[in-house]
């Protein structure tokens, strides 16, 4: 019995097994892995936000000399009278 | 260059948020010849060994399914924009005098990007990609004339085979980045030479001008990270899946779709019937669809009354046709 009982197990185990083996696994499958991507994914986007804030800065500061810039322009210019 | 830069000025008005769209197309460029060559490095482009390879980048190397999951997404957002971006200049009237060459070359870039993701979605040679450039292969062969070269010369034979992927390799690794190369740089000297296209709707008023270097530049910075970031969140969360390895001799997989940028060709064939008229109903699909795309290609040299900067409602109207048919039948597509 045990062995009608084993051989059918293994009839039945075997495509389940192969099922399992076609699926591929696109992510590293380990947890530790898998959290520590996430976690540099939401470091990622620290970072972005971070470098996106700075640049923001940047170009005002760049736009505000351009208006002082212009301004300053049309001070120079000379009058007729 | 330095003086060059400085002169360089980009209208602001209330629609140049559009401007964005072709660098951003630029910036994905670069992640996908960046990503491309590092998979290029491990990919073996032949038939018996192909689809394994690829299970082995995402299995086997370090980071290898983020380059490749990277690659994917990038070339998905790319036609995406790529498409904002034409439509955008189709409903602007961007392509007007002298702007004509900026919109065929552009057009040819689309074309080009499309094909690109045909032959990188074949390199992967699983079960769904194999019925997927059957079909388009052979759709391409239904034409009148051309049709039977083109799909011989796409295919390597007669049928699709492991000669069609190494010539969707050679396509996908030399050809086609040599031409989009040629034609970005055609592209871009265009831009420079003719200046930003301002819209229609915004002629006559006062618009004001930003100098490109570096006020544009750090908005084009902002904008590329935020992309970064929605393509490396996607790659990271949404790895694309692999099938099964294609056997030529196996029926398709059931319920096989094309890429979504190829769904609207693919509902459209589906509205003609068998025959029509006793002529094969593909192939008048197929002729028909062929002029539309030509039509578009060649919309600059029929609008005239934009080039001379009147307003003109019945391309507009035509535009939005074809934006409309492109969206409706790719939902459509999508959701049957």
């Amino acid at each position: 019995m045990k062995v009608v009982l084993s051989i059918l197990g293994l009839l039945f185990s075997a495509p389940a097994t192969m099922h399992a083996a076609e699926k591929i696994n696109l992510l590293p499958p380990s947890g530790y892995d898998r959290s520590a991507i996430y976690l540099n994914l939401a470091l990622f986007w620290l970072a972005i936000i971070v470098l996106i804030v700075l640049i923001r800065l940047k170009l005002r500061e760049t736009e505000r000399l351009q208006k002082i810039d212009s301004r300053a322009d049309d001070e120079n210019i000379p009058m007729l009278d | 260059m330095r003086i060059f830069a400085r002169r360089k000025l980009v209208p602001v008005h209330g629609l140049d948020l559009w401007y964005y769209t072709g660098g951003i197309v630029l910036f994905l460029f670069g992640i996908q010849f960046l990503t491309g060559m590092a998979l290029a490095f491990y990919y073996v482009p032949y038939f018996a060994e192909a689809n394994k390879s690829v299970i082995d980048i995402v299995t086997k190397l370090n980071m290898g399914w983020f380059f490749r999951s990277l690659h994917h997404w990038a070339a998905q957002a790319a036609i995406l924009v790529m498409f904002v971006h034409v439509f955008a200049t189709l409903l602007l009237k961007s392509y007007r005098k002298p702007r004509e060459l900026l919109w065929v070359s552009g057009f040819c870039l689309l074309v080009i990007a499309i094909f690109f993701g045909l032959s990188g979605y074949f390199l992967l040679w699983d079960e769904r990609a194999f019925a997927a450039v059957r079909v388009a292969t052979g759709g391409a062969g239904n034409l009148p004339l051309l049709g039977g070269w083109i799909k011989a010369f796409l295919r390597g034979g007669i049928d699709v085979t492991g000669e069609t992927l190494t010539r969707f390799y050679a396509f996908h690794v030399t050809i086609l980045p040599l031409f989009t190369l040629a034609l970005v740089g055609f592209h871009l000297l265009l831009v420079q030479f003719h200046g930003m296209s301002i819209p229609l709707s915004q002629q006559g008023k006062d618009v004001r001008r930003v100098p490109f270097f570096p006020n544009i530049l750090y908005r084009d910075f902002m904008i590329w990270l935020i992309v970064l970031g929605i393509v490396v969140t996607l790659s990271t969360l949404l790895p694309p899946d692999i099938a099964k390895k294609a056997d030529p001799l196996a029926p398709p997989p059931e319920g096989v779709k094309p890429e979504w940028y190829f769904l609207f060709l693919f509902q459209t064939l589906k509205l003609f019937p068998g025959t029509l008229a006793g002529m094969n109903g593909e192939t008048i699909a197929i002729v028909f669809i062929s002029l539309a795309i030509l039509f578009l290609f060649l919309l600059p040299f029929f609008d005239r009354k934009s080039s001379l900067g009147e307003r003109n409602p019945l391309f507009t109207a035509i535009g939005v046709v074809y934006l409309l048919y492109f969206v409706v039948m790719t939902i459509v597509g999508y959701f049957t």
